[in-house]
């Protein structure tokens, strides 16, 4: 069933209903407005009345249920002519009141200054006239129910419609039918930007395997050759340092690029538990050789699910920044959930604020690692909090 | 032992191979599933590595087929990562897995331990702080690190093992190592050096231990 609409026809009809309702009760009231002349058009009809007993179109006096014409005071009812004798009835000017159960207008016409005064006189029985006041506070009120109505059920039916959209979104769904055109518009675009989403990260996943095996393939040839080198006898003396330093050179380029390349594309399932207490014990005596001062304080034993060599490498990162910019002993706090690292700033060395690759390091690996970061940059001190705990 | 090595990496199969055989383990290779039915046809192998991503097929083709008449324990050999292959592999029988890039001495280990199908009770194990030496097996580990030893430290190895914790002088060292042949001081310090760190990486506590006049042994303990 395709019953689909826009927007704007869905929102249009409706107002639209509401505005022709607005305008046939608007219609009503104003013929019954006119029809009892409680609006504006009496004074219209008084000073017709007036102009044609001055043109001598009607024999004065003249009376009926409705309307007295008359030029002779007397002829008046005694409260007009009260009226009239104490100055409240100017000249060409409609009067107002009410008198008895009649509302009355009142209109003294004179043409010309010589001429004389003509009265002219509508009657309407109050009783016969209803108030036009329970029919406008009625309309409004009808109005008002009208509109929330609408507007409530517009409001209801976008509501279920951009929650059709996050489910679109969040669930990854693959279609929805929406009855906004609008709307489905917006969903097909998001469909479509899903899907160059998903072709760009398939070609990132290709381009990143790719370059896995290219960095890893030179890497594999070079442990396997160390690994045959150490089987072989007889090795001189003098080459075993430099197999050492080969060694190790390789097992540091091994362990950074597999970091590299998890910041690029990381795959949970090369997730280990990672004792820290171990594995900072472990990267700190290296420190320590090369001059770091390193003041460690375990308060708690924390075993995390953690891509090793990238959380290796952040560690290793933060010392080596603690190496570069600080001055004095770089401490170590271990909780369970976070560790702080916090070291002195040296006064002396002012262009070092402790911000350069290492803390744009720190960011990447902390999000591709769901981990939270703050770095708190005192005067004489630089903290950075790096808690386990996801996002 | 006699091992079946399927593998279309020329030199991955050759450094394979090389580090295998230094192991005392001997290597039929073959770089493609048709060469391997043919060289496997009449031979019962005591395992099989075979690389999943074959020219012609895929490993695991390959297994079915060579289940039916060989026996052998299979240890799968691959670039891939993903769960659906490793639960394929071990589906067609295959007692192991291991992902590339992988290091030598592991495979080595593995295959070791694969062959022996049943791990024999009677294995000579020498234990010492976290050093552990199956000398029948010739699978040396220090924690989880495997250790690779070249014969000569495997020589050195098993005569301060039989000695143990006493030491084992310079000139029974050069005589059990290097039988009938001139020996420099630089090889003996040499081969000692390799052994030691070897043994002992990083924050492992040192397990061999020189005396004066008295030679080398295998202990926990200094001498006073």
């Amino acid at each position: 069933m395709n019953n689909k609409q826009s927007l704007f026809k869905y929102l249009s009809v409706r107002l639209g209903f509401c505005a022709c309702l607005v305008m046939l009760l608007w219609g009503g009231i104003a013929k019954i407005g006119y029809d009892f002349a409680l609006d504006g058009t009496a004074a219209h009809y008084l000073f017709y009345d007036a102009e044609q007993a001055s043109a001598s179109f009607v024999s004065l006096p003249y009376a009926d249920n409705f309307k007295l014409i008359t030029t002779s005071v007397n002829e008046l009812p005694s409260w007009t002519k009260s009226l009239w004798e104490t100055d409240q009835l100017p000249i060409n000017t409609v009067y107002f009141g009410h008198h008895a159960t009649d509302a009355v207008y009142v209109l003294p016409y004179q043409a010309e200054s010589s001429k004389d005064v003509i009265f002219v006189m509508h009657y309407f029985s109050e009783e016969e006239s209803p108030s036009i006041l329970p029919l406008v506070i009625l309309m409004m009120a009808t109005l008002t129910v009208l509109f929330f109505y609408i507007t409530g059920k517009a409001a209801y039916q976008i509501r279920q419609q951009t929650q059709q959209l996050n489910q679109l979104i969040t669930k990854n769904k693959p279609h929805i039918t929406f009855k906004f055109i609008e709307l489905q518009n917006v969903a097909e675009a998001l469909i479509l930007a899903r899907e160059s989403e998903r072709h760009t990260q398939h070609k990132e996943r290709i381009f990143s395997a790719y370059l896995s095996h290219e960095v890893r393939t030179p890497l594999t040839q070079m442990s396997h050759s160390l690994s045959r080198l150490q089987q072989l006898d007889d090795l001189p003396l003098e080459s075993l340092d430099i197999i050492s330093q080969l060694a190790h050179g390789q097992s540091t380029l091994n362990e950074i690029s597999t970091a590299i390349l998890a910041l690029w594309q990381i795959n949970t399932q090369d997730f280990k538990p990672l004792c820290l207490e171990k594995a900072l014990g472990n990267l700190t005596p290296f420190y320590q050789k090369l001059g770091l001062i390193v003041e460690t304080h375990i308060t708690d034993k924390a075993t995390i699910e953690t891509h090793l060599p990238l959380a290796n490498l952040l560690f290793s990162q933060l010392y080596r920044n603690a190496m570069q910019h600080g001055s004095g002993a770089l401490c170590i706090t271990l909780l369970h959930d976070q560790v702080i690292f916090k070291n002195s700033v040296s006064t002396h060395n002012k262009h070092t604020q402790g911000t350069g690759l290492g803390l744009l390091l720190l960011q990447q690996v902390c999000e591709q690692l769901h981990w939270h970061y703050k770095i708190a940059h005192q005067r004489h001190s630089y903290t950075v909090h790096i808690m386990f705990s996801p996002k | 032992m006699i091992v079946l090595l399927v593998e279309d990496d020329a030199l991955l199969a050759a450094q394979t191979i090389d580090f295998l055989n230094a192991e005392g383990i001997e290597v039929d290779y073959a770089s493609s599933l048709a060469q391997a039915r043919g060289i496997s046809l009449d031979v019962n192998y005591d395992a099989m590595i075979l690389d999943i991503n074959l020219p012609d097929g895929t490993g695991l083709e390959l297994a079915t087929t060579l289940q039916q008449s060989n026996n052998a324990p299979i240890l799968f050999l691959t670039a891939r990562t993903e769960l659906e292959d490793k639960l394929h592999a071990f589906s067609l029988g295959a007692l192991d897995y291991i992902t590339k890039p992988f290091a030598l001495e592991e495979l080595a280990v593995r295959i070791k331990l694969l062959a022996q199908k049943q791990p024999s009770t009677s294995n000579h194990i020498f234990k010492l702080d976290s050093l552990s030496v199956d000398i029948t097996a010739k699978i040396a580990k220090r924690d989880n690190r495997i250790l690779i030893l070249s014969p000569q430290q495997w020589c050195l190895l098993t005569l301060l093992i039989q000695h143990s914790p006493n030491p084992v002088t310079k000139d029974t060292i050069i005589a059990t190592v290097w039988p009938e042949q001139d020996v420099n001081n630089n090889m003996y310090k040499s081969l000692i050096t390799r052994l030691r760190s070897n043994i002992s990486h990083n924050n492992d506590s040192e397990l061999l231990h020189t005396l004066k006049k008295h030679g080398l042994a295998l202990k926990e303990q200094p001498y006073e």
